[in-house]
């Protein structure tokens, strides 16, 4: 069989718990989201339950143990560290404290591997927006498949902060009541935290494994943080992802969406879909109404999510989901469905119209 | 593993003595205080509302990209990437916003330059790259790194175009952050404009100039950042003299050497 790139193990933390957990609290409906005071604004936010996990160093210890870093230890693996921002502890607006991680990732990426016991063939970092942990799976493919590196590993880490929430304040986009993402009604997205652990190898696939066959990225160069009004610019990572992995449009069983629930991100996403899919688009679902958006990792934590998904052979509900928007018309449900074609599209995109997109299969045992 | 040369059709540096690009030299004017007080005539022919409010990381990206885009824009936006290292990200901007914050007034202008990624959003917009971009925001010698996936990403006929990009802004500025990083140096950006072999001819001042990577020996290491500026120094001498060069790297990201063949 065909040798591709293959999740092997992976570990998650949002605010509904680990992978299990989460898996099954999104398909019992379930969302994280409280409306709360947070930081001092009064928006809705997905808080870990214990907030020792927004720590670099507590997270990944947690995610460490949750894999079996052994083997991969002796391999010197590919490792790339995911973030928009990362722990920004040191940079919140009323730290005295010098006893906190440095703000660059750089060096969040040396503590990671530190705590994960990893000695890396070799060490990237890679921030692009909330479309971070998407673009490090790809980046991570495309050298794994030239055999640069026997396996790789990717970890994801953001978490909500007094600095990216008053951002996000600033710019207007946060809901005052939890993210709906692609409801009618929707008013904004709603933070979460989150950090992830994936290792990644090129191999033969065997029975049941899920592959990732395509990833593509684009630029909108459109905006700064506005996504491109006629989501050309998704499209094209879309298409590409489709084009690379040597598929057609109707052989992509579901699409997970980046559904931020913000007016303007879901309407662009709604039409890039549809040029995608030609106005047929498969069943759509965005997970954010029920972890929020955990920015740069999201991303990761998502695809992670979707893999699952794909195993459980069950598209996912779309939480907060009650009323159709006209505007953007692709077919989300507020209830599970079973998956006709056992494939996933990702979609992601960030602040300056970076778009990513990555196609997830399942071989049949 | 196709390990075809690529071509240089243009590069620009920005350092402390002033701009270096094809063919030409200009020292910082007097009183200009150099790479962070970079003026737009410097770098564009015609005004661009947005410069003067760039970030610095975000300017020197944009004006690095700007002097080595000139003449010779991307074949193909949609085949055209930017591949970035900006190895202490967007720490001053951070610095600044959350002054913001503490005064009471969030900027979201500075809030959204707080991404590391914000460095290539203005060159996308202007120059209409659409193309794939990564942000190598530390690792192992993030400008070999971004070097090397750019040069692969050309060699699997991906793209047609590639900015490869160096920015740093220099510790002065934050001298007080919490950064493990003591050293000192100033501020400094780099843009290599690379194309596939079936890109047409390089321009007259870069009559054949081309990039091999060779992932064999046992060269250097590269482990410190400080190494890192200095190859990219050797490598833009290089090419603004015309001179062959082979330097061995061994960075995490890049085991090998880089050669440059100008003829």
């Amino acid at each position: 069989m065909e040798k591709g790139v293959i999740i092997e193990q992976r570990a998650l933390l949002c605010a509904l718990g680990g992978l299990h957990e989460t898996t099954q609290s999104i398909l019992s409906g379930i969302s994280a989201i409280r409306p709360a005071p947070c930081f001092t604004i009064p928006v809705a936010h997905a808080p870990f339950e214990d907030r020792r996990l927004r720590e670099l160093d507590n997270a990944f210890s947690l995610l460490a143990d949750r894999v079996d870093l052994v083997e991969v230890r002796n391999k010197r693996p590919l490792f790339i560290y995911a973030a928009a921002k990362g722990d920004i502890r040191s940079l919140e607006p009323d730290t005295m404290t010098r006893a906190l991680p440095s703000p660059l990732l750089a060096d969040q990426a040396k503590q990671v591997s530190r705590i994960t016991g990893i000695t890396p063939a070799s060490t990237m970092v890679i921030s692009n927006a909330c479309a971070s942990g998407i673009v490090a799976v790809a980046v991570a493919k495309f050298l794994l498949e030239r055999e640069m590196y026997s396996c790789a590993v990717v970890a994801g880490f953001d978490v909500i902060s007094r600095f990216v929430t008053s951002g996000f304040h600033s710019l207007g986009a946060l809901s005052p009541t939890g993210a709906r993402p692609f409801d009618a009604t929707r008013d904004g997205l709603t933070l979460g935290d989150g950090a992830a652990l994936a290792v990644l190898r090129f191999r033969e696939p065997s029975g049941g494994d899920t592959v990732i066959t395509g990833a593509d990225q684009s630029n909108d160069a459109n905006h700064r943080t506005g996504p491109s009004r006629s989501g050309r610019g998704l499209y094209l990572a879309a298409a590409g992802t489709l084009k690379n992995s040597g598929v057609g449009p109707e052989q992509v069983g579901a699409v997970k969406c980046h559904g931020t629930a913000t007016v303007y991100n879901d309407a662009m996403e709604a039409k890039a879909i549809n040029l995608c899919f030609a106005d047929r688009p498969p069943p759509c679902f965005s997970m954010k109404g029920a972890i929020g958006h955990t920015s740069g990792a999201g991303s990761l934590i998502e695809l992670l999510l979707a893999e699952e998904f794909l195993r459980l052979k069950t598209i996912p509900p779309t939480i907060n989901f009650t009323m159709p928007d006209p505007e953007a018309p692709i077919p989300v449900s507020g209830k599970a469905v079973s998956f006709a074609i056992p494939s996933i599209l990702c979609l992601s995109a960030g602040f300056g119209g970076l778009n990513a997109a990555l196609l997830l299969e399942k071989r049949r045992s | 593993m196709n390990n075809a040369a690529v071509t240089v059709r243009s590069f620009s540096s920005i350092d402390g003595a002033g701009i270096t690009t094809p063919g030409s030299f200009v020292s910082w004017e007097s009183g200009q205080a150099g790479p962070r007080d970079i003026r737009r005539p410097q770098v564009l022919p015609a005004p661009y509302i947005s410069f003067g409010k760039l970030a610095l990381p975000d300017k020197l990206a944009f004006s690095a990209s700007s002097l080595a885009l000139r003449g010779n824009a991307p074949i193909n936006p949609e085949n055209t990437g930017i591949f970035l290292g900006i190895p202490r990200g967007s720490l001053s901007t951070d610095l600044l916003y959350r002054e913001s914050i503490r005064g009471g007034t969030p900027s979201p202008a500075l809030f959204s330059a707080t991404l590391p990624s914000s460095a290539v959003t203005d060159i996308a917009i202007y120059h209409r790259i659409k193309g794939p971009d990564v942000v190598f925001a530390g690792g192992d010698a993030p400008f070999c790194t971004a070097l090397q996936y750019g040069v692969m990403m050309l060699q699997s006929g991906r793209l047609i175009d590639a900015l490869i990009l160096f920015v740093d802004e220099g510790t002065a500025i934050f001298r007080n952050a919490a950064s493990a990083d003591k050293t000192t140096s100033s501020p400094y950006a780099c843009a290599l404009l690379l194309g596939a072999c079936s890109a047409p001819p390089p321009p007259l001042s870069l009559q054949s100039a081309s990039i091999t990577l060779e992932r064999i020996g046992t060269p250097d290491d590269l482990s410190s950042l400080e190494d890192e500026r200095k190859l990219i120094s050797r490598l833009i001498a290089a090419l603004r003299t015309a001179a062959s060069l082979r330097i061995p790297v061994s960075s995490g990201g890049f085991k090998g050497y880089i050669s440059l063949h100008c003829s």
